[in-house]
């Protein structure tokens, strides 16, 4: 995993377990290690039980977690044929801390060891935290220092190969859906959707949709350097990037009517900053989250389909 | 009493968080010579991941420099939430935008030096920095006065047993101490590491807490809620359960420490004052053994996955590392026996690290002076004050020194080197335990212990055709280095004649050739005239066996070199063949005595004179007249 600080990553993980449980992903997920069940559950017991957020990442931690394939659930109820992919998904997780993202980090041995395991995997999910673009705009400095370091970490494996682009798929998951101002973006763009299927009507973006969205959202970065990670991107992993609109928490569900209200769509409130503490957030209700399996999904795809 | 302090310059950071999205980095740090960045980069290094459940503490270290220059510092970090840290009321973030409670870590960073000078402990550093109220802007550097450790920590099973983990190489996790609390964990980590030589500290790194996800942690001593997935694994033990792990031969060093660590009480002292700068490598942990003395395995060069099943390799010397002075060692343990009360430690210190040697690389010549100090110093001497410190430190002394088997020559060495008197029966154990190679430590040696112990293998050496009583008797006539040995070797002659069917004839030859050795032992067994008249009963009884005859009785008194002693009187008197002969003996004794001294001609022939008026004086050439009455001019 990759992103900044605060963009989300331990909470997409967190909501992982949740996701494939609320939808019929034809998965179910177990944790390989006696550490990574044993944060499975706290994790998971965190966001549902306590409505609160994984504590912030320290250094890195590793998750080893797997994926199987349910025939059974996996059956469409209106007859769609299950989609093709993996029976079982390994997911060797490195959740770094976003701290480890910042350019003055860049010779932290824990960085190192970062930039090590993105060279050596399959696949990343990559985390654009909107919110923060819009606040602080350094997606693309925390991005670029670490691109360039994975480059040269790639290209010292095999000099001879290497062709100056990065083997990973990376999947780059638009985060935070829910906050107010990225759901309005999305709905200024056209790009809302509904599932005839949801009986909540949660809104969604496809993933053909969510460049536009990122590429909105980067037009509003705070430095006005968002621009610039989007051309990174594609540059360093050419044809291997897709796009999601991503919320770990979703939106809140109304417990009376059992549906989305567009009028009353957080599930995520705060309170006043004061002194010595920043608005505290709470989450309201059920979680829902979005696009949290399909980014994992579609890596895993590309993993198995490659030549 | 009031605690005797060390005053101490700490550097110092704090790391959290402010508003805004400038994230946890470090806040404040002192303007030494540390930078920010350097706290950064320490604080970054020894994270404990994660946050769970906090407070918890690490500790850590930190070389500066290089070659003999380096330094070294120690590390301890205090993580807690910032709500529960006590500062100077700056701007310190506690909960961030997810209102998840901030993590603050304050840093401190001590020399190594005055640290180890005092030996002072990790209790004893956090009790003093949880203390401090540490500022939100950067400043000086903190005076710290910490204790002096003079008492030693709790210690257990487990972290005997966690010690000597550490020294295989690989951390060792601590399962199942969630219910314990932070100043517990810390006390478990003093007192593992207080059973390390202290010189470990500069590369030992602790922690009370971290997250089992947290895998690349850099922590050798930790504890967690489950095992790590690290590869080669961690050693696991369990809280409370030190049997569940308990070692084997299989964990090669760990095994040995753990083995040398709980059969040895009072060492604690002794390893706070090994302060050499020390790394968990093989060769040091190695190196550092044998500076305390560890006996450990040839190491095995073999893969991991070749060496099952394991068994202790030979003992040796660590390759690379120096050879044990053993002259130093013997020069050490002279300097504990001046005062032994007070340095029995160091003393058994200095006796394993003997005992560590690889005798087979000690020279003749080492060996040699080995013995000139074992001598000189007296180092075989008995010293109650040694208690059971004399009995290994004689082992190893013997097994340093000498070669077994252990010749006379040997023996009459040891002797030496008890500074007085015969050695101790504890100690004649030991020297006939080592193998005796010549017939002469033999003699002297059984007759000195305890007849029920040695009575069967004096049987064996008996009848081994190695010895016999003509040869025995030749020795006691022999040359010896000490007096006393020849009456030793006389009652191994006797006992082995009580023992064992001897050839009269040679007997009575090689007694007349020694002039029945009556004078020699009365030399020799001085004060002990029971014994005198035992052996040279036993001795006349083997040559003479069925009793004393006149002719012989004139042999044994008159005829022989030497004068007779009162104890071959006796002797004689009790081998008659005839009580009749009493008279004789009697007579040819005194007659005897008399021409032994050195007298005048003229009045040797008057006390003959006056001798032979009595009836039937043996020994008399004038018999029945008095030709030279005693006068005054006589």
């Amino acid at each position: 995993m990759w992103g900044a600080p605060g963009s989300g990553k331990t909470t997409f993980l967190a909501a992982l377990d949740i996701a494939l449980k609320r939808k019929r992903h034809g998965f179910n997920m177990a944790g390989m290690t006696e550490a990574s069940v044993n944060l499975l559950i706290e994790m998971t017991d965190t966001l549902i039980v306590k409505r609160k957020f994984p504590p912030a990442t320290n250094a890195i931690d590793y998750f080893e977690w797997e994926l199987f394939r349910n025939q059974q659930q996996a059956a469409d109820p209106f007859g769609t044929p299950m989609p093709p992919g993996p029976n079982r998904i390994t997911l060797s997780l490195a959740d770094p801390s976003g701290e480890l993202a910042r350019p003055e980090r860049r010779t932290d041995p824990d960085r190192k060891k970062l930039i090590d395991e993105l060279a050596d995997s399959d696949g990343i999910l990559f985390m654009f935290d909107p919110i923060r673009e819009f606040e602080v705009g350094d997606a693309f400095s925390t991005t670029n220092g670490l691109l360039h370091q994975l480059t040269a970490a790639v290209a010292s494996r095999d000099r001879d190969k290497f062709d100056g682009t990065l083997p990973q798929h990376v999947a780059i998951c638009v985060t935070k859906f829910d906050e107010p101002k990225v759901l309005a973006t999305a709905k200024k763009l056209g790009i809302i959707r509904r599932s005839p299927h949801d009986s909540h009507q949660l809104p969604w973006v496809h993933e053909h949709d969510a460049l536009r969205l990122l590429t909105a959202l980067t037009l509003v970065s705070g430095s006005g350097d968002g621009e610039m990670l989007l051309n990174a991107l594609h540059q360093a992993f050419p044809g291997r990037v897709q796009f999601f609109v991503t919320s770990a928490v979703g939106f809140y569900v109304n417990p009376m009517t059992g549906r989305f209200d567009e009028d009353d769509p957080q599930n995520l409130v705060k309170t006043a900053a004061g002194l010595s503490r920043s608005g505290e957030s709470r989450i309201r209700g059920a979680l829902y989250p979005i696009n949290v399996v399909e980014p994992i999904l579609w890596l895993s795809e590309q993993i198995a389909h490659r030549p | 009493m009031t605690e005797k302090t060390i005053p101490v310059y700490v550097e110092w950071a704090l790391q959290g968080k402010t508003l805004g999205r400038a994230g946890s980095r470090v806040l404040a740090c002192s303007n030494g010579t540390l930078s920010m960045e350097n706290f950064t980069e320490l604080i970054g290094r020894f994270s404990l991941g994660t946050p769970d459940k906090l407070p918890q503490v690490s500790v850590s270290y930190l070389p500066s420099g290089s070659g003999p220059s380096r330094v070294y510092y120690l590390g301890m970090a205090s993580h807690k939430w910032a709500a529960d840290v006590q500062t100077d009321g700056g701007e310190l973030l506690e909960r961030d935008d997810d209102n998840r409670p901030v993590a603050v870590t304050t840093y401190f960073c001590v020399p190594y030096q005055p640290l180890a000078d005092a030996a002072v402990s990790y209790q004893a550093m956090y009790q003093e920095f949880d203390n401090i109220r540490l500022g939100t802007a950067s400043g000086s550097p903190l005076q710290v006065e910490f204790p002096v450790r003079t008492g030693l920590p709790a210690i257990n099973a487990l972290a005997v047993q966690s010690a000597g983990r550490l020294f295989s190489g690989r951390p060792v996790c601590v399962l199942g101490a969630e219910s314990t609390t932070v100043a517990e964990r810390l006390e478990f980590i003093g007192a593992v590491a207080a059973l390390l030589p202290y010189g470990f500290r500069t590369r030992l790194t602790a922690a009370t807490w971290v997250r089992p996800t947290h895998r690349d942690h850099r922590f050798r001593l930790f504890f967690s809620a489950a095992k790590r997935d690290a590869d080669p694994p961690d050693g696991v033990v369990y809280w409370g359960d030190p049997q569940r792990t308990a070692l084997t031969l299989n964990d090669d060093l760990a095994h040995v420490y753990d083995r040398w660590l709980a059969d040895t009480v009072g060492q604690l002292e002794r390893l706070a004052r090994l302060t050499t700068p020390r790394s968990f490598n093989r060769e040091d942990v190695l190196e550092s053994m044998d500076e305390i003395g560890v006996l450990h395995p040839e190491p095995d060069e073999r893969e991991p996955e070749e060496q099952a099943p394991r068994r202790l390799a030979p003992f040796r010397t660590p390759r690379g590392a120096k050879r044990i002075d053993g002259e130093q060692i013997l020069r050490d343990c002279a300097s504990c026996m001046q005062t032994a009360q007070a340095h029995l430690p160091d003393l058994h210190i200095a006796i394993t690290r003997l005992t560590a040697q690889d005798k087979s690389r000690i020279s003749p010549e080492e060996r040699r002076r080995y013995q000139e100090i074992i001598k000189e110093e007296h180092l075989f001497r008995r010293d109650e004050a040694l208690g059971n410190l004399q009995a290994k430190l004689r082992d190893a002394l013997l097994k340093a020194a000498f070669i077994p088997p252990l010749g006379y020559p040997d023996y009459c060495l040891i002797e030496d080197s008890l500074g007085a008197g015969s050695p101790d029966p504890p100690l004649l154990r030991m020297i006939a335990g080592m193998g005796m190679s010549d017939m002469r430590i033999r003699a002297v040696v059984y007759p000195q212990l305890p007849e029920k112990l040695i009575r069967e293998e004096l049987d064996n050496w008996y009848i081994s055709a190695k010895v016999n009583a003509v040869e025995l008797i030749n020795a006691v006539a022999g040359t010896w280095h000490r007096p006393h040995h020849a009456f030793y070797a006389s009652l191994t002659a006797a006992d082995f004649m009580s023992q064992m069917v001897s050839d009269s004839d040679l007997i009575r030859e090689v007694l007349q050739h020694h002039g029945y050795l009556g004078p020699l032992l009365q030399t020799v067994g001085e004060g002990h005239d029971n014994t005198q008249v035992y052996v040279l009963n036993r001795f006349l009884k083997t040559a003479y066996p069925y009793g004393l005859s006149e002719r012989e009785i004139r042999q044994i008194l008159i005829e022989s070199a030497e004068p007779p002693s009162p104890a071959l009187l006796a002797a004689v008197l009790l081998r008659l063949a005839r009580l009749a002969d009493a008279q004789l003996v009697q007579g040819a004794y005194v007659s005897r005595t008399v021409q032994a001294m050195n007298l005048k001609p003229e009045m040797l022939e008057v006390l003959e004179s006056r001798l032979a008026s009595a009836n039937g004086w043996p020994g008399s050439r004038t018999a029945g007249r008095d030709p030279h009455p005693v006068t005054d001019q006589t």
